[in-house]
């Protein structure tokens, strides 16, 4: 829609008829053109972004952009809630209500650019049920389903408002923190860990959950598979030990870590701060 | 007996080397001699040396308290300097890279002990380490000790902008160690004070200088506690305007 902009906006001292003005929008704005063929819908779209001089033409005219298509606009509202429930079926676990696996990745990408934007870490938290499979093969699958959704629920609740929880099939999930240390992380899968012996619905079943965790730092050279694979695999560390525990991958901060994160521009300030007391301490005479 | 929750401050400085040690014990001892009831924690906890630099000989240390079953109040030691002291233990591999759990059985039971006590130093190690982060969110008051090198600015730089960053602390008191005299103490301060508020947005404060005078290294060498060997000398005297300004904590 940027480019629609930039199209609308310059020459607006020449006097502009409404088909010129739509028909150059529609041949500068590549979008535009791919929509063209339902042209009426183009132009509700350019009443967002025109200019006010193309606006002021545009609404002087007699043949009024908005007023011709009442139905129309009725029709997209339509099909934009269409859409916003169609988003939220492919991205919601339908069981639990979590996000989904395909969520999962695509958010994975954003957290970790956030990361290399920001220079703080984000953790990742795989959580896997210990004895699972019990529930199921005892209970059966209808409670294996309603304790699911109690996990998800517990889940949900031990984790922060900007943590993004999802359930990654079977009785796997997985949790984003963003912004988040690895020691931060262990205190939020230990809250979690703790609280799943004590959901009700599986007595006897003995339930647990394993939990690995991963850190992304700024520096690590990780892409989202190896962050996965990170979490995945000190998951696998947490069930041979024992299960019912937590474990961990990644930077736990070491010594000197965190001085990556002065920038070059910090760093020739704090140069400049140097040669201001080195040379006035010898122009002392010292 | 008045009943104030303890000033808990947490001695950083990001680069080793620059004086931390010298300035808890020091520091210390001043506020012991204002009549103030002070613990010093070693939390240096790989490369422990508050009791080298004391000369004293701890038989238990921190790591007992975090592996053994050792109460803290059996390890914390009296000092013929009036304040008390937990040793930590050097070259102890399993204290360096200390892990969640043992990082919060120490600020636990260091929590409980605090409360016997007007102020509490926590002589930090060097580095940024995950240990270093969380005993400086333990304390309640975060000094940072930085001299006239340019590693040690970019290191106290760096520390203070990684606490602001975890933590959303944006209060730090700064010490100007080894340094010429005040003015140039200032100077450093005044410009390290304007890039936090370039770049991180707040201001720092200044807690005091120390000049550097050469009883400063004989005193070490010898195990000597500065304000109690050379009590005359400038670099005490700077000490103790510190200690001065800390007790107004409280």
């Amino acid at each position: 829609m940027m480019l629609m902009n930039r199209a609308l906006l310059p020459d607006d001292t020449q006097p502009r008829t409404v088909a010129e003005i739509l028909s150059k929008s529609l041949s500068e704005a590549p979008l535009l053109t791919r929509i063209k063929e339902s042209e009426s819908r183009a132009m509700i779209i350019l009443l967002d972004h025109l200019s006010p001089n193309d606006r002021q033409i545009l609404e002087k005219s007699p043949h009024r952009v908005i007023d011709l298509e009442d139905d129309l606009l009725k029709t997209i509202a339509a099909l934009h809630e269409e859409n916003v429930y169609l988003r939220s079926v492919a991205l919601i676990d339908s069981l639990t209500g979590l996000y989904n696996g395909r969520f999962f990745s695509a958010q994975l990408e954003t957290e970790m650019a956030r990361t290399r934007r920001t220079g703080l870490p984000c953790c990742l938290l795989m959580i896997d049920l210990d004895n699972f499979k019990t529930i199921n093969d005892t209970l059966g699958h209808l409670e294996g389903d309603r304790f699911l959704i109690q996990v998800a629920r517990t889940f949900s609740q031990c984790v922060r408002a900007t943590d993004i929880v999802c359930r990654y099939g079977g009785d796997e999930f997985v949790a984003i923190l963003p912004s988040t240390r690895l020691f931060v992380a262990i205190r939020i899968a230990n809250r979690f860990r703790k609280a799943v012996p004590e959901i009700p619905g599986a007595t006897g079943c003995n339930v647990s959950a394993s939990i690995g965790i991963s850190e992304f730092a700024v520096s690590s050279p990780w892409d989202a598979n190896d962050f996965i694979q990170a979490a995945d695999s000190a998951m696998y560390d947490a069930k041979s030990k024992g299960r019912n525990q937590v474990s961990t991958r990644g930077r736990y901060i070491s010594i000197n870590a965190g001085l990556e994160s002065v920038n070059p521009e910090e760093r020739k300030a704090i140069s400049s701060v140097y040669e201001n007391v080195q040379s006035q301490g010898d122009s002392d005479g010292k | 007996m008045e009943n104030k929750s303890p000033v808990i401050a947490s001695i950083s400085s990001g680069k080793g080397g620059v004086g931390k040690t010298f300035v808890s014990v020091n520091i210390a001892a001043c506020l012991a001699q204002q009549g103030k009831k002070v613990l010093v924690v070693d939390c240096d906890l790989g490369l422990a040396n508050v009791d080298v630099m004391i000369g004293v000989n701890p038989r238990f240390t921190l790591k007992e308290v975090v592996f053994g079953d050792m109460d803290v109040n059996d390890v914390a030691i009296q000092t013929k300097y009036g304040f008390d002291f937990v040793p930590a233990s050097s070259g102890a591999a399993e204290m360096v890279q200390l892990m969640y759990e043992d990082i919060e059985k120490i600020k636990e039971v260091l929590g409980k002990l605090a409360q016997q006590y007007d102020l509490v130093i926590l002589d930090t190690g060097a580095g940024i380490s995950e240990s270093v982060l969380q005993f400086n969110l333990f304390a309640n008051k975060n000094v940072i000790v930085l001299n006239r090198e340019l590693t040690s600015l970019t290191d106290a730089y760096a520390t203070i902008k990684v606490i602001y960053q975890t933590f959303g602390r944006d209060s730090f008191n700064i010490i100007v160690n080894t340094t010429r005299n005040e003015e140039e103490a200032k100077k450093i301060f005044n410009h390290i004070g304007s890039i936090c508020n370039r770049f991180l947005g707040f201001p720092l404060h200044y807690l005091g200088h120390i000049v550097y005078d050469e009883v400063v290294p004989r005193s070490i060498m010898r195990q000597e506690v500065l304000v109690h060997s050379h009590n005359q000398s400038s670099p005490a005297i700077h000490c103790s305007a510190i200690a001065e300004k800390m007790v107004n904590w409280q």
